[in-house]
């Protein structure tokens, strides 16, 4: 047996074999809320109301809500969740980060059905618009791999836009460009005949929307993300809503910038293969969910003079689900 | 009387000469030094002054030749606790979702191509 783990800064998803042969998801969203009683009688009454969602309590008496459960009650709050992870990579910023990150991780993987069981999960690559200290991609990486070996696993980590290319490129000979859209970073690899020849990631992508739409509202980026999930617009045209509205805006901003990164950081790249035929690129992700997202992108494309020759720009069958089930192939020839 | 003459003007000048020998092998150095200032570049000549003696001590305030040997200054990965958390029910976390995609195909494919 082997898994599949996409560790990703709005959604853990694991893949594995079902019994009928076929892949099996289990998807869990990163973030999480406190809810401290103030006298033990308070503590019982949220006790009893928190009755039927995902919580945990901790040694100090406080309850964490985690999950979807964790965003509705930040929602009804008018606050906003936090998050275990920022930008792809587990949080410096929250104190109980690390915890809340393993008892996720361990709880959607669960016990490796034997010791030593292959798990291969995924870690972002080096952005190329921002140097930060906080971004330590060997620090999560080791401590992702502490967490699993906890469990029983021997996990192995492999870049989340090659896994997306793993998933994605079967009838191309594993020959294209992935692009992970995901809620801290968009992750790119370059792959040809089943090798990653180049991988970056820039930081700015469904967060960035919240965040820009929140302020420019005067949300909490909770309700933001919760609109931008649940409402209907289309990426770029204007909304009756405000609040789509901004996110639409903010989209299309989003898209823009990242195609011309992307022309940027592979233009002239010393590593790029000289390719023969036209790539096709591949998109998947939580955030490239919206509707007209993908056309958006290629017409951005053209208009970035992006330097390689594409075939197409395409979504990924299951765009959730893709990168875990990219890490589950790997997982079984790694 | 003359012969006297003779061997004191002889002597002076023998004198004389070794005289003239003397500041010219004396002067050897900055003639040499003009000469060059015509030939060469101005980053030859900032230091004239014989390396030699300090030589040994620069050596050693230098850095060593880099080798191989690194230290491992990644940050420490402490264990991480999770004891203190506790189910507060049996809700279930994550939801599963079952397909009927079967990867078998894929997986053949990319072996062959990593020659596994």
């Amino acid at each position: 047996m082997a898994k599949g783990l996409d560790v990703g800064t709005s959604f853990v998803v694991l893949a594995k074999d079902s019994e009928a042969g076929t892949v099996e998801y289990k998807d869990f969203r990163d973030a999480f809320y406190v809810i401290k009683p103030t006298t033990p009688v308070a503590a019982k009454m949220i006790e009893k109301g928190l009755a039927g969602r995902v919580v945990v309590k901790d040694a100090d008496g406080s309850f964490i809500l985690l999950g979807q459960d964790a965003i509705e009650k930040a929602v009804e709050r008018n606050e906003s969740a936090k998050r275990p992870m920022y930008r792809g990579v587990v949080s410096p910023k929250e104190k109980d980060a690390k915890r809340i990150l393993a008892y996720i991780l361990k709880e959607v993987s669960g016990q490796a059905s034997e010791p030593g069981e292959k798990i291969v999960f995924c870690v972002p690559a080096q952005p190329v618009d921002q140097e930060d200290d906080d971004f330590d991609v060997g620090y999560h990486e080791d401590t992702v791999k502490a967490i699993l070996s906890e469990v029983g696993y021997s996990p192995k980590a492999i870049n989340e836009a090659e896994a997306l290319c793993y998933s994605e490129f079967e009838n191309d000979d594993y020959t294209g460009i992935a692009l992970s859209w995901g809620a801290g970073m968009v992750n790119c690899c370059v792959m040809l005949n089943g090798e990653p020849t180049v991988m970056f990631s820039t930081v700015k992508s469904g967060d960035w929307i919240d965040r820009m739409a929140a302020v420019a509202t005067a949300e909490p980026d909770s309700v933001v993300q919760a609109e931008k999930e649940h409402g209907e617009f289309r990426v770029g045209e204007p909304n009756a809503n405000p609040i789509l509205g901004a996110v639409s805006a903010y989209y299309e901003r989003l898209i823009d910038y990242t195609a011309k990164q992307l022309a940027a950081a592979l233009t002239n790249h010393r590593a790029l293969p000289k390719f023969k035929n036209p790539l096709p690129i591949a998109v998947a992700g939580g955030t490239s969910r919206a509707a007209g997202f993908v056309d958006l992108f290629a017409k951005k494309l053209a208009e970035a003079d992006f330097p390689l020759a594409i075939k197409e720009v395409r979504h990924a069958a299951d765009p959730l689900h893709a990168v875990a089930r990219g890490c589950l192939i790997a997982a079984k020839i790694l | 009387m003359s012969s006297i003459y003779y061997a004191y003007l002889t002597a002076l000048f023998l004198l004389m000469i070794g005289y003239i020998f003397g500041y010219i092998i004396g002067r050897l150095d900055l003639i040499y030094r003009t000469v060059r200032l015509f030939t060469l570049h101005i980053s030859d000549i900032v230091s004239d002054k014989p390396q030699d003696f300090f030589r040994k001590v620069a050596a050693e305030d230098k850095p060593k030749p880099a080798n191989k040997v690194e230290i491992n200054d990644s940050k420490f990965v402490a264990p991480v606790r999770t004891d203190s958390l506790t189910k507060s029910n049996e809700t279930a976390i994550g939801k599963t979702t079952m397909t009927d995609d079967d990867i078998q195909a894929s997986v053949s494919r990319l072996a062959q191509l990593k020659g596994k």
